[in-house]
């Protein structure tokens, strides 16, 4: 745990509004270790999106500098950033994000056509990732076909094809009903106790408790960064 | 991402979209049909011209009477040739293979009650060299059958169906204008000329023979023929022979450098090469015609191509999020849009095969599909996609993962 997977110094990222320049983020400084489970809180246009476009390596700063597992965005050019989100990344999206005409196996098998490196059966891995998050039999069903709850899962397998160092959710509840959503963030717990590094966009309360740490944002500053003591464990009443 | 995946990837989204993609596909097979139609038909003018070259025997040039220089200016009025014009052509003029005299007329044969009206060759040995004949069957004339002016003939394939309903003639007699003429020898069939007539209707006999016996009469010059077919030794001497056989004839009838001469000397080689280049003319005129419409679906690749990225701005997002760089994007799309295009090519080409053989069928027309053509035109519409799918394709590699991912 020596080497933070996130190191983020005095990030500033403006956005230009026409004539006049928005700071979303105002000087940012964070770590994240590997392991992890971090919420970041705030609400909409706090600047917590944009540090999760940062973190996921879809984005670079404007100013400061953030290291993700050892590559620095700052001076990576479009394909280093696109190999880093290969190789390090598993998003998460508050909708689904899958590929409508593709079964669930190969919408989880997808992001290992971009790997370079990977040179193995990506059927296999995906069957693999499937079954961890309970969808084992579902393999070749449609996104349409699944429950919103199942096609969450989807995305997340898909998000573990890679192995990635952080596993970055943007409100992977946010579409789902509060009992699927419960099971959904027990799924990100049982991940995390594995060793999985994770990382979720919320603004909702019930989320970030279930995190070991929560991040506050307003106005493109950290406001509040504190270990959560009491993680709430959310009951599993059925399988979604 | 590899070239296979990318092709995957690019035929499953075609298949998504079955009618779009065949609509889309529509435009290039089109292109592709109507250019390999149009290069096949002119290629297939070219090689009937090129049959007929041949047929009419290689390096000849065609020395007949001309326009005399007399009030009434008719085409064999000049000072009439004779077959000593022939022995001193060959004699004379250096690169000369053979110089044949031709005495030429119609007949009406008649064999067995048969009726038969067909065209008379007298002339000698040598035309079946200077013409590149070959006879199927019998013999050419003997020396004494030459110089005596024997009654025998050669006669060609459609005289041996019409006077002797196909059966073997050799050694049978028939009546050629009232003289009975014994067959000894039958031609290889050559088939129709350049202006449609039936080479193989003709009956050849020595050259006295026609000029005494057959085609004689009238106010005729002793010795008077109407043409001397000259088949030079190669196509490199044909210039120098042309020239040196005008001199000598200049000569032998007194003609000034600058005077119109009374005969005709063609080059039959170049008349076919002029046609030949009007047929390419042709030929290539049609194709640029039919190409526009290969451009015309180009463009309706693109059009098609930008809706698609449009359409699957979510999708682009995405999978970029998960890994693929900008060039991955651009493979994907520029694969999708070449797809498109070498299908419609493949079908372009497929549906052309059969349309040039009906052409064939029904127009009666020489069709020839170059295979090289085939190649070429898979490559050119694998390469319009290629061109026309690269701005959407760009545009797809360009796109920001985030604003991707948000667009609805």
């Amino acid at each position: 745990m020596s080497q933070p997977i996130v190191a983020a110094r005095d990030l500033r990222k403006e956005y230009r509004m026409g004539d006049t320049v928005v700071a979303a983020l105002d000087g940012v400084s964070l770590e994240i270790a590997r392991g992890e489970m971090v919420a970041i809180m705030g609400p909409s246009g706090s600047g917590k999106s944009t540090l999760m476009n940062l973190i996921g390596a879809l984005d670079v700063p404007t100013s400061g500098s953030i290291v993700i597992d050892g590559v620095a965005l700052e001076t990576a050019d479009s394909a280093a950033l696109a190999d880093l989100r290969s190789r390090a990344i598993g998003f998460v999206f508050q909708q689904f994000q899958l590929l409508a005409r593709l079964p669930a196996l190969d919408n989880v098998a997808m992001p290992l056509l971009y790997a370079r490196s990977f040179t193995g059966d990506a059927k296999a891995i995906a069957r693999d990732r499937l079954s961890r998050v309970g969808l084992a039999e579902r393999s070749h069903h449609l996104p349409t076909e699944l429950s919103g709850g199942q096609q969450q899962r989807v995305a997340i397998a898909r998000a573990l094809v890679n192995d990635p160092a952080i596993l970055l959710a943007d409100e992977p509840t946010g579409a789902l009903d509060s009992r699927t959503g419960r099971s959904i963030i027990r799924l990100f717990q049982d991940l995390n106790a594995a060793g999985q590094t994770v990382v979720m966009v919320t603004h909702d309360e019930g989320v970030a408790r279930a995190c070991n740490r929560i991040v506050r944002f307003r106005d493109g500053r950290i406001v509040e960064d504190a270990k959560n003591a009491d993680v709430w464990r959310p009951e599993i009443e059925e399988a979604a | 991402m590899r070239v296979d995946a990318a092709a995957r990837l690019a035929l499953g989204s075609l298949r998504a979209h079955k009618l779009r993609s065949i609509l889309t596909m529509l435009g290039v097979i089109i292109g592709v049909l109507s250019v390999v139609t149009m290069v096949s038909i002119g290629e297939g003018a070219k090689r009937q011209i090129d049959d007929q070259v041949r047929a009419l025997g290689s390096n000849i040039m065609i020395l007949s009477t001309g326009f005399g220089r007399g009030p009434v200016r008719q085409q064999g009025s000049g000072t009439p040739l004779t077959d000593r014009d022939a022995r001193a052509i060959a004699s004379q003029v250096s690169g000369v293979r053979v110089a044949v005299p031709v005495r030429q007329g119609g007949t009406q044969a008649v064999a067995d009650g048969v009726n038969w009206s067909t065209q008379l060759f007298g002339t000698t040995n040598d035309i079946i060299i200077a013409r590149d004949w070959s006879l199927a069957s019998g013999r050419m004339f003997t020396t004494s059958e030459e110089r005596g002016g024997g009654k025998v003939a050669v006669v060609g394939q459609t005289v041996v169906k019409e006077l002797f309903g196909g059966q073997d003639p050799i050694g049978r007699t028939f009546r050629a204008n009232r003289i009975p003429l014994t067959v000894i020898g039958v031609l290889t069939p050559k088939g129709q000329n350049m202006l449609g007539q039936d080479q193989d209707d003709i009956i050849v006999v020595p050259l006295k023979t026609a000029q005494s016996r057959l085609l004689g009469g009238g106010n005729r010059a002793p010795g008077e023929i109407n043409q001397i077919i000259i088949k030079a030794e190669n196509d490199r001497v044909m210039d120098a022979v042309q020239r040196d056989t005008d001199a000598l004839m200049r000569e032998r009838q007194r003609i000034g450098p600058d005077e119109p001469a009374s005969y005709n000397l063609r080059n039959l080689s170049e008349m076919m090469q002029l046609q030949t280049a009007t047929t390419n003319v042709m030929t290539a005129l049609l194709s640029a015609i039919a190409s526009v419409a290969l451009v015309v679906g180009g463009i309706g690749i693109m059009n098609i191509m930008l809706v698609s990225v449009t359409e699957r701005t979510r999708e682009i997002g995405l999978r970029m999020a998960v890994g693929a760089r900008p060039a991955d994007v651009l493979l994907q799309f520029l694969t999708e849009a070449a797809m498109l295009s070498l299908l419609g090519g493949l079908i372009g080409i497929a549906l052309a095969v059969p349309l040039c053989f009906a052409i064939a069928s029904f127009a009666g027309w020489t069709v020839a599909i170059p295979p090289t053509m085939i190649a070429v035109s898979v490559l050119f519409s694998a390469g319009i996609g290629l061109v026309f799918g690269f701005y959407p394709a760009r545009r797809a590699s360009r796109l920001n993962p985030i604003e991707a991912l948000r667009y609805d």
